[in-house]
């Protein structure tokens, strides 16, 4: 136990001005650790204000930027979404394109028949009615010579009836040819016709 | 940067900006907290005795700032537009349908981070042994709130945020090995002494 007469020794040591009062000296000394008490919370405060702050300002220039961690990884599942698309319609629109080219090689190699064939009959044509032409002049030259020209003429009748025959024909495949939506079933009937 | 420029960046990024809010006060939370687990561990060891009271006033200031910024964290949630989670999604473990362990796992460690720092203002009823062994357990929240950051954290991933945690968290975890160890060696060598 500490005897009373060493206090008032132990303030006179504290304070060497011996007129300050005990109290008022342990009041300010109080006061004053409350204000650094005071003082050391406004500055955590402050420090975590800060703190959000520059979190904050860093987390929203980041998004601002188009940096953001979240929207990257979305943006990258997006695209490889996109990407995984544009490579199946393009793989799509390759096979479409080549399916369109093999269809328009078809196409012209049916035309290009076609043209052939008409040319054929067309010479064909020709042909028969310079036959037929010919025949008929000469009909006409020997027309009262022989009885037998009756029979003549009546072949050149049976030949111009064939050669009007082809011509229908040729008609009717120069019709076929104009007409486009019937491309698919035209070489067929040319070839069968032609053949 | 001109006005339009931060006009625009500002329009674009307002429908994130409870979330910027909610990502902003996690990272101040953990920052916070690790330095208020530090402190505590120079509290409690023998490295830093001497100037304990102010230690003490900056380990309590330091502790509300974590549970206001947790709360901020947690309660600014409810108003983002995108994940727009209930209270008790925010609130009470495995209700979240949203990263159900890695949520629960956070609000565990701020239940745990609450109850126990504010024991410490009803430690006369409790008991101060009693106290400060329930008070070790707020490492253990401490280490949660870092695993739910780490497992669920939108910026877990970067390297920004990876760098400023182990700044925070190693020389607690250090700090925390020292006590740990100290307290095991002096626990060994108690019995020894006393036979």
């Amino acid at each position: 136990m500490t005897p009373d007469h060493a206090r008032p020794d132990r303030n006179a040591k504290r304070s060497p001005s011996s007129g300050i009062d005990p109290r008022v000296l342990a009041r300010s000394k109080r006061d004053a650790m409350q204000a650094r008490t005071r003082r050391m919370r406004k500055r955590i405060a402050g420090l975590a204000t800060a703190l959000f702050i520059a979190a904050f300002l860093g987390i929203y220039v980041q998004l601002a930027s188009g940096h953001d961690p979240a929207l990257d990884s979305a943006k990258r599942r997006a695209s490889t979404h996109l990407s995984a698309s544009t490579s199946g319609s393009s793989t799509a629109a390759r096979t479409a394109a080549a399916k369109a080219a093999a269809a328009k090689r078809a196409a012209a190699k049916r035309a290009s028949e076609r043209a052939a064939a008409k040319r054929e009959a067309e010479a064909k044509r020709r042909a028969e009615q310079e036959e037929t032409q010919a025949a008929g002049a000469e009909a006409s030259s020997t027309g009262s010579e022989a009885t037998s020209s009756g029979s003549e003429s009546s072949t050149g009748s049976s030949s111009s009836s064939g050669s009007s025959t082809s011509s229908e024909s040729s008609s009717s495949e120069s019709s076929s040819s104009g007409s486009g939506s019937t491309e698919s079933s035209a070489p067929a009937e040319v070839t069968t016709r032609t053949s | 940067m001109s006005l339009v420029q931060s006009g625009a960046m500002a329009t674009a990024v307002g429908p994130h900006l409870f979330w910027i809010t909610s990502r902003a006060a996690g990272v101040a939370a953990l920052l916070l907290s690790s330095f208020s687990v530090c402190i505590g561990l120079l509290m409690g060891g023998k490295i830093a005795r001497r100037s304990g009271p102010d230690l003490r006033v900056v380990h309590e200031a330091l502790s509300l700032a974590t549970l206001a910024a947790l709360a901020v964290h947690g309660l600014t949630l409810l108003g983002d537009s995108y994940l727009h989670p209930s209270l008790a999604d925010v609130s009470i473990p495995l209700v979240s349908s949203y990263k159900t362990f890695w949520t629960s796992t956070g609000i565990v460690a701020f239940w745990l981070l609450l109850l126990l720092g504010v024991s410490y203002y009803a430690r006369g009823k409790i008991g101060v042994s009693r106290w400060r062994s329930l008070h070790r357990f707020t490492a253990l929240a401490w280490a949660l709130g870092i695993v739910h950051s780490l497992g669920e954290g939108t910026d877990a991933g970067e390297s920004w945020f990876l760098a400023m945690t182990a700044i925070a968290v190693v020389p607690a975890l250090v700090l925390l090995a020292i006590r740990w160890l100290g307290a095991g060696a002096s626990r060994t060598a108690g019995p020894q002494v006393g036979a």
